[in-house]
């Protein structure tokens, strides 16, 4: 695989950063993306892994745009109302990069269909929002070796990490449930629709997935794997939690 | 001997704080007896509990300084 003259120049601002090159943008044009969710999460992850050159977008929502997702979900526009939230984004995503192939799976995920929807080995981008599917995607990702980067809001708060990241020694990294175990599970209504939040936050979640998703394509050594980091957007703070991985 | 706790997510609504210092307390079980006690709405909600930035799920002997952590995980997206 090669870069065109017109991709050379649409990523020379990353291409010329050290350590990152011709190398580092194939990568990514190589590299496949499933993201579970286009909402307020996956909007501004969408956005700029095709922006960075993401060879291909698996988006994967069953849900439908609403009037009351655009003050958050700035993939989305007026236009595109009642919608299938996947087809909306791939529209989007192909006016701002050519380049980058978008499927579009246009579903909720469960546990019946996440073994037909995600292959073995993937890298997964969870933009869920609800309990059942975070944690749905952290026990597919353990079984079935995938990287699953997670990202989640409560109000002006924030919690992301980079779960069952392969390790020197073979192992994996500590996963989501190593952080949150099974008792700490139960279904809490906690939706933005239900507590509310200023649409920035999660469009800042997003983004930092798709930060450590180039990352993590790249092999950089400062994946930030085996925590939980908080940010709060109130404070403009970040925090590192150290997790240790248990068995799963 | 003083303890700093500092609640995340939903627990902020329910203590209306987002840290508060507590004296005398040895060890964390200890210390959330203390909480509920203070919060009994506490009871209604799952957390982890991070030691000095590390998650932990026993029992630990807390020294004069020490920060707590009560994380519920957050579901929003």
């Amino acid at each position: 695989m090669e870069l065109s003259v017109a991709e050379k120049e649409r990523y020379a601002r990353q291409i010329v950063l050290n350590g990152f090159g011709l190398e580092g943008q194939l990568r990514l044009k190589e590299s496949t993306v499933y993201v579970i969710g286009a909402g307020g999460l996956g909007s501004s992850l969408l956005l700029y892994l095709a922006a960075a050159g993401i060879g291909k977008l698996v988006i994967i929502d069953g849900d439908k745009v609403q009037l009351n997702n655009l003050q958050r979900q700035i993939i989305f526009n007026n236009q595109q109302l009642q919608k299938n939230k996947a087809a909306a984004a791939k529209d989007t995503l192909q006016h701002l990069n050519e380049h980058t192939q978008v499927e579009v799976i246009e579903t909720f995920i469960n546990s019946e269909n996440i073994r037909k929807v995600v292959p073995e080995g993937s890298l997964i981008a969870d933009c869920s929002d609800n309990f059942k599917t975070r944690f749905l995607i952290n026990d597919y990702a353990v079984e079935h070796d995938c990287v699953h980067v997670s990202a989640a809001v409560y109000k002006h708060q924030i919690q992301f990490g980079v779960f069952n990241y392969p390790l020197k020694n073979n192992e994996r990294s500590a996963t989501l449930r190593c952080a949150f175990p099974e008792s700490t599970m139960e279904e809490i209504q906690d939706s933005c629709a239900q507590t509310g939040v200023i649409g920035v936050v999660p469009g800042i979640g997003g983004m930092l997935i798709a930060a450590e998703l180039i990352k993590v394509i790249n092999h950089q050594a400062d994946v930030q794997y085996n925590k939980l980091i908080t940010f709060d957007t109130n404070k403009m703070s970040m925090q590192h939690w150290q997790i240790q991985r248990k068995k799963q | 001997m003083m303890v700093k706790i500092l609640f995340f997510g939903a627990l902020i609504d329910v203590t209306k704080t987002d840290s508060l210092q507590l004296i005398n307390i040895a060890q964390t079980d200890e210390l959330m007896a203390a909480l509920h006690e203070k919060y009994p709405l506490l009871c209604h909600y799952k957390f982890s509990i991070a030691l000095n930035r590390n998650f932990i799920n026993n029992n630990c002997d807390l020294q004069d300084g020490d920060e707590v952590a009560l994380m519920p995980p957050f579901a929003g997206g």
